[in-house]
């Protein structure tokens, strides 16, 4: 089966349910327009659904090259395929689904899991600073740096299965459930629930530790 | 790990509860509102917060981004997309004793056939029907290496290299190119 060029549309009767849609709305259109040759478009497309597809590979405990690789397929396929996707609109499900077979084949290929726990991560030289980035350079900096270090580190020390889920969820911007059943091979309707639970445990992790230190 | 615990959960209920994630210490005094606590809020917030340490923490490298955005000099609707039928590495039972066996894929489109096979040492492939082509190995918007098919559709060359990868076989007026994937 060709990984990821087939989507499923098993959950079309159902209705998103959660903010993602308005920040989807464009995506049919700007599928459209890129396929037309327009190169802005495909420009928002790549910063509207990078993260999505970022945090699928991130999610599956890459190696940061293999994470790197599974990124660049998704893009160069879908830019090959683009044009001849039949739901322009679900593009953000079609990245997801084909980055999760992308690390599903190297999964297989290293047969090895490689921990997703970088401690470098937290470390990161910021020579490339986001915006967010910059909102830290601004005063109460390190109070707000140490609390963010921490609830990832807290976020890191959950569960495979919390982790990965949330993961995805906390792309930027909040993906469709669509999208994270697509990114996770898991059902839409489980994924209310699991959110729910694996919040839950951080939020308790993270007082359990307010509590103790 | 103790797992979930409502009554953990203590807080004033208030929504500013989750701005102070880490300075709760001093104010833990569990109990109270905890079972009035509007909780799809509460995990809201804190899945919020969750969204920008990621965006800080484990953001889309600078270079992907920049990679995938010149990504778009791939879209070419005069070519036809050969498709992945058959990859060694899904489809094919292992073989005992085989250590480091050489992968196998097979792409089709139409009436065209693509079968490479890739190992340490190179790349051959098969074009079918067989005929001459040139072959270009493709890793990113721009040709890796060019190769050429015989009359009998046959091509070699070197192992493509590490990362995605794809064929663009041009016979005549056609242009094929394989679905992207990683060697």
């Amino acid at each position: 089966m060709p990984g990821g060029t087939t989507h499923s549309t098993a959950y079309d009767g159902l209705s998103y349910t959660r903010g993602g849609t308005v920040d989807r709305a464009d995506v049919g259109v700007l599928v459209q327009l890129a396929a037309d040759g327009d190169a802005a478009a495909w420009k928002q497309l790549v910063d509207g659904l990078g993260p999505l597809v970022w945090s699928v590979a991130r999610s599956h405990g890459l190696s940061d090259a293999d994470a790197h690789e599974v990124y660049q397929t998704a893009w160069f396929r879908f830019a090959q395929h683009l044009g001849r996707i039949r739901e322009p609109e679900k593009t953000g499900s079609w990245l997801a689904s084909t980055a999760r077979h992308e690390c599903l084949k190297l999964l297989r290929a290293s047969k090895r899991w490689t921990p997703t726990d970088d401690p470098q991560l937290l470390d990161r030289p910021s020579e490339e600073r986001t915006p967010e980035e910059s909102v830290l350079d601004s005063e109460e900096a390190a109070a707000q740096t140490e609390r963010v270090r921490r609830l990832w580190q807290e976020f890191e020390e959950l569960g495979e299965r919390c982790r990965q889920l949330l993961r995805v969820l906390i792309s930027s911007p909040p993906p469709s459930y669509q999208e994270v059943s697509a990114a996770l091979g898991i059902a839409v309707g489980s994924i209310g629930p699991m959110r729910q639970r694996c919040l839950r445990r951080l939020r308790a992790r993270l007082e359990a530790r307010g509590t103790t230190t | 790990m103790s797992g979930t615990h409502d009554e953990a959960f203590g807080d004033d209920g208030s929504d500013e509860a989750f701005a102070d994630l880490t300075d709760l210490t001093d104010s833990s005094d569990s109990t109270d509102s905890t079972h009035f606590t509007d909780d799809a809020l509460d995990t809201g917030l804190l899945e919020e917060e969750l969204r920008q340490a990621a965006a800080i923490l484990d953001p889309v490298p600078a270079e992907l981004r920049r990679i995938a955005v010149d990504a778009f000099a791939l879209h070419d609707l005069d070519a036809r997309v050969a498709e992945l039928t058959f990859d060694s590495l899904v489809d094919a039972i292992p073989v005992r004793g085989a250590e480091d066996p050489p992968r196998m894929l097979t792409f089709r489109v139409d009436d065209v056939t693509v079968d490479v096979e890739v190992t340490e040492d190179g790349l051959i492939g098969q074009l079918l029907p067989p005929g001459p082509a040139d072959v270009e190995v493709l890793s990113g918007p721009r040709a890796h290496a060019r190769l050429t098919a015989d009359d009998l559709g046959r091509f070699t060359g070197e192992a493509p290299p590490s990362g995605p990868f794809a064929l663009r076989l041009r016979t005549g007026g056609d242009v094929v190119v394989t679905e992207w994937l990683r060697a």
